[in-house]
C-alpha cells in the first residue's frame, strides 16, 4: 500500500476509534439527564454525530484499503530543520503560556520573541534584540497599558 | 434603501473609517505576503477588537477581508507566488507581463479590476439581500436547524480537496461544539470533570487555534525562502478608459462568477477564479495570448476575486452560514461581540447587517485608493523573510485567546486546536469544515430540539412543509452524491490495479 493510502487507512481507524468512544461517553449522558421531547437526550445528538463519524471512517478506511487517496494531504516529511523549528516553536509556545501567569509580561515576551527568532536562523544579534525590544514595547503599550489587559 | 444609507453614515464615522482604512491597509500588506492569508490576518487583530463596539470591530475585519483580495495579486504578478490561494490565477497573465517590462500595467489591471469586481459583487449582493433576508426570518426553528445542516453539507461537498474529507472534518467541528452543557437540560457532556470545560471549547480561543497557530506552524517551511523580483522599480500605471472598456466581459464574467460561487457556502474564490479564467479565454478571439500575458487574463481573475466578497456576504448575513474561513472568523466574531449570527440577524441588528455590508464598498474603494498609492511600500515587503513576523502572531494569538475571557485555559485550547489544525490540514482535512461544523454545531442542535419540543417530539416536524422537504432532499441528494463518488472512484482505482496484476 502507497503510503499516503496507508496514513489514511491509519486515520481511519483512529477516527472511527474516537467515534465509538464518543457513543459509549454519550450513553453515559443518555442515563443522568431527563429525556425531552421527541425522545431526545443530552446525549443523542452526539451520539448521531458519532455514528456518521463511524461510517464516514469506515468509507475513508475502505478507499484506503483499494489504494483511493482522498483528496491531497500534505506530507509529513518535512528536513530535519523544519521538524526542528516545529516542535520547538511549539515547546516556547507552551512555556511562555505557563509562565505567563508568573512572570512579568514584557520579560516574557522580550525572552520569547528573542528565541523564536533565534530558532529561525536569524544571526544578528543587533536585528534581533533591537525588533525584541521593540516589539515587546508596542505589545505592552497597547495590550497592558492602553487595552488594560490583565495578564 | 434609508438602511443602506444609514450603513454608509455609520462606515463614514471617524473612528470607524479609521478602523476599516487600517484593516484594508493591513490586508493588502498581509495579503501579498505568501504564505499568510486572510483568516489570519483577522485572527491577529481579534485581541485588538474585543473592547470595540461590534460595528467598528466588523469593519475592521472586512477591511482586512477585502485587502487580502487585493495584495495577493501583487505577489503573485511580481513573484509569480500568489500571496493568497485566490490569486494563483492571476499569476498566469500578469507574471508574463512583468516578465514583459509591464509589471506597473499588471498591477493597474489587477488593482482596477478588484476595485471594479468587488464593487459589482456589492451590487449584486445589496439587491439579493432584503429578498433573502425576507424569507430567511420567517423561518421556524426547524427550518433554521434545516438550513444549517444543509449549509454544513454544502460546504463539504463543494470544498476543495476531499468531500469525504470535508464531511469527516465537519462532524470533527460539530463533537467539539457539543463539548460543555446541554443547551437544553443543562447536564454536562464530555467535561470530564473539568470545570473549565462546562462553558464548552472556548470558541475564539479554537479560531485561534485553528487560523493562527496552526498556519503559522505550517508555514515553517517557508523560512528562510527569498525570492527575488522581477522588476526592480515598481509604480503602478493604472489602465486608460478605453483598455478598461476593452475587458469590460472579462470583468463582468469574473464579477457574475465570483459573486455566484461566493455565494455557495464554503466554495470561497480559489474555484471561481479559474472559471473565470476559462470562460473568458474561451470567449476570446486571441485565446492563443492568454497565458503570455493577456491583460485579460489579469482582469477577469481579478474582478472574480474581489467580487467573492458581495457573494460570501449573503449567506453569512442572511442565513449566519459562512462562504469561507475569513467569513467564517467574521461569524465568530459576533458571537464573541454577543451578536447571534443567524436568520435573525437582519432583523434583530439591520444597522449592523447594514453596516457591514456598506463597509465593504467602502473598504473596495479604500483598497483601491491605498493600492494605488502606496504601492511600493507593499512591493518592498514582499521579499523579506516572514520569520521576523511569526514570532509577533504568535504573541498576538496568546494574547487573543486570554482576552476572550481574561484567563489562560482559551491559551492552552487555542494552542491544542492550532495542533489539531495543523494536523488536519497535513492529512488532508478541510480546517474551514471543521470551523462550520464548531459554528453552526450548537445552533443546529439548539434549533432541531426546540422544533422537536414545539411539535410535541414528532419528528415529521422536519418535513411538514414544501420548503423543508426540499431541504431535507437537498441533503440526502448530496450526501447520497458524495458516497457515489467515493464508491465510483474506489472502483476507478481498483480496475488499474488489477490490470496491473
Amino acid at each position: 500500500m502507497e503510503r499516503p493510502a496507508r496514513r489514511d487507512l491509519v486515520t481511519a481507524v483512529a477516527l472511527a476509534a474516537l467515534g465509538a468512544f464518543v457513543i459509549w461517553k454519550s450513553r453515559a449522558a443518555a442515563d443522568v439527564a431527563f429525556v425531552d421531547a421527541g425522545g431526545v437526550t443530552p446525549g443523542t445528538l452526539p451520539t448521531i454525530y458519532a455514528v456518521i463519524l463511524v461510517v464516514l471512517s469506515a468509507l475513508l478506511g475502505w478507499q484506503a484499503l483499494r489504494g483511493r487517496i482522498a483528496g491531497k494531504a500534505a506530507a509529513f516529511r518535512f528536513p530535519p530543520l523544519v521538524w526542528a523549528r516545529i516542535l520547538g516553536t511549539l515547546a516556547l509556545l507552551i512555556a511562555y503560556a505557563v509562565l505567563l501567569p508568573s512572570l512579568p509580561f514584557w520579560l516574557l515576551t522580550f525572552v520569547f520573541l528573542a528565541g523564536l527568532f533565534l530558532l529561525y536562523g536569524h544571526r544578528r544579534p543587533l536585528a534581533m534584540l533591537a525588533t525584541a525590544v521593540l516589539g515587546t514595547a508596542g505589545l505592552e503599550l497597547v495590550f497592558i497599558y492602553l487595552l488594560g489587559l490583565p495578564i | 434603501m434609508w438602511q443602506l444609507l444609514s450603513g454608509f453614515a455609520s462606515v463614514l464615522e471617524p473612528f470607524h473609517f479609521l478602523m476599516l482604512t487600517i484593516g484594508a491597509a493591513l490586508g493588502i500588506l498581509v495579503g501579498a505576503l505568501p504564505g499568510l492569508s486572510s483568516p489570519m490576518a483577522i485572527i491577529v487583530l481579534l485581541p485588538i477588537t474585543y473592547g470595540m463596539e461590534p460595528l467598528p470591530a466588523l469593519l475592521m475585519m472586512v477591511g482586512v477581508y477585502v485587502g487580502t483580495k487585493l495584495g495577493g495579486s501583487f505577489s503573485a504578478i511580481l513573484l509569480r507566488t500568489p500571496g493568497t490561494p485566490a490569486a494563483a490565477c492571476t499569476a498566469l497573465d500578469g507574471y508574463p507581463m512583468a516578465q514583459k517590462g509591464e509589471a506597473a500595467r499588471a498591477l493597474g489591471l489587477a488593482t482596477i479590476g478588484s476595485a471594479l469586481g468587488g464593487t459589482i459583487g456589492w451590487i449584486i449582493a445589496v439587491a439579493f439581500l432584503p429578498l433573502i433576508a425576507a424569507v430567511a426570518v420567517n423561518s421556524g426553528n426547524a427550518d433554521i436547524a434545516l438550513i444549517g445542516t444543509a449549509g454544513l453539507v454544502m460546504v463539504s461537498a463543494f470544498v476543495r480537496g476531499s468531500t469525504l474529507k470535508g464531511l469527516i472534518g465537519v462532524v470533527i467541528g460539530l463533537l467539539i461544539g457539543t463539548v460543555g452543557l446541554d443547551p437544553i437540560t443543562a447536564s454536562e457532556r464530555f467535561t470530564f470533570g473539568s470545570f473549565y470545560l462546562t462553558e464548552g471549547i472556548p470558541f475564539g480561543a479554537a479560531l485561534i487555534g485553528f487560523f493562527g497557530i496552526a498556519v503559522v506552524l505550517a508555514d515553517m517551511e517557508l523560512i528562510g525562502l527569498r525570492q527575488e523580483l522581477v522588476a526592480k522599480a515598481v509604480n503602478m500605471k493604472m489602465p486608460s478608459f478605453r483598455e478598461v472598456v476593452r475587458g469590460r466581459w472579462a470583468i463582468l464574467i469574473g464579477s457574475l462568477y465570483g459573486t455566484g460561487v461566493g455565494a455557495v457556502p464554503g466554495v470561497g474564490a480559489e474555484g471561481a477564479t479559474w472559471l473565470a479564467y476559462a470562460t473568458v479565454r474561451n470567449k476570446s478571439k486571441d485565446r492563443a495570448e492568454f497565458g503570455k500575458g493577456h491583460p485579460e487574463g489579469v482582469l477577469a481573475p481579478e474582478s472574480c476575486n474581489n467580487a467573492v466578497t458581495g457573494g460570501t456576504m449573503l449567506p453569512m448575513l442572511t442565513l449566519g452560514i459562512p462562504g469561507d474561513g475569513s467569513t467564517a472568523i467574521m461569524l465568530g466574531a459576533l458571537v464573541l461581540h454577543g451578536v447571534e449570527p443567524g436568520v435573525l440577524l437582519m432583523r434583530d441588528h439591520a444597522d449592523l447587517a447594514w453596516g457591514i455590508l456598506a463597509g465593504l464598498f467602502v473598504a473596495t474603494i479604500m483598497s483601491f485608493v491605498i493600492g494605488w498609492s502606496l504601492v511600493r511600500a507593499f512591493v518592498y515587503v514582499l521579499t523579506k523573510d516572514r520569520s521576523w513576523l511569526f514570532p509577533f502572531v504568535l504573541v498576538l494569538a496568546v494574547l487573543g485567546a486570554f482576552a476572550s475571557s481574561n484567563a489562560m485555559f482559551p491559551v492552552f485550547v487555542a494552542i491544542g486546536c492550532g495542533v489539531l489544525g495543523f494536523v488536519l490540514e497535513r492529512l488532508g482535512f478541510p480546517i474551514v469544515t471543521t470551523v462550520l461544523g464548531l459554528i453552526l454545531g450548537p445552533i443546529i442542535e439548539y434549533n432541531a430540539r426546540v422544533a422537536l419540543a414545539i411539535s410535541g417530539g414528532d419528528w415529521g416536524t422536519f418535513i411538514d412543509a414544501p420548503h423543508r422537504i426540499v431541504a431535507v432532499a437537498l441533503i440526502v441528494l448530496l450526501l447520497g452524491w458524495e458516497i457515489r463518488q467515493a464508491f465510483r472512484a474506489s472502483h476507478e482505482a481498483r480496475a488499474p490495479a488489477a490490470a496491473q496484476t
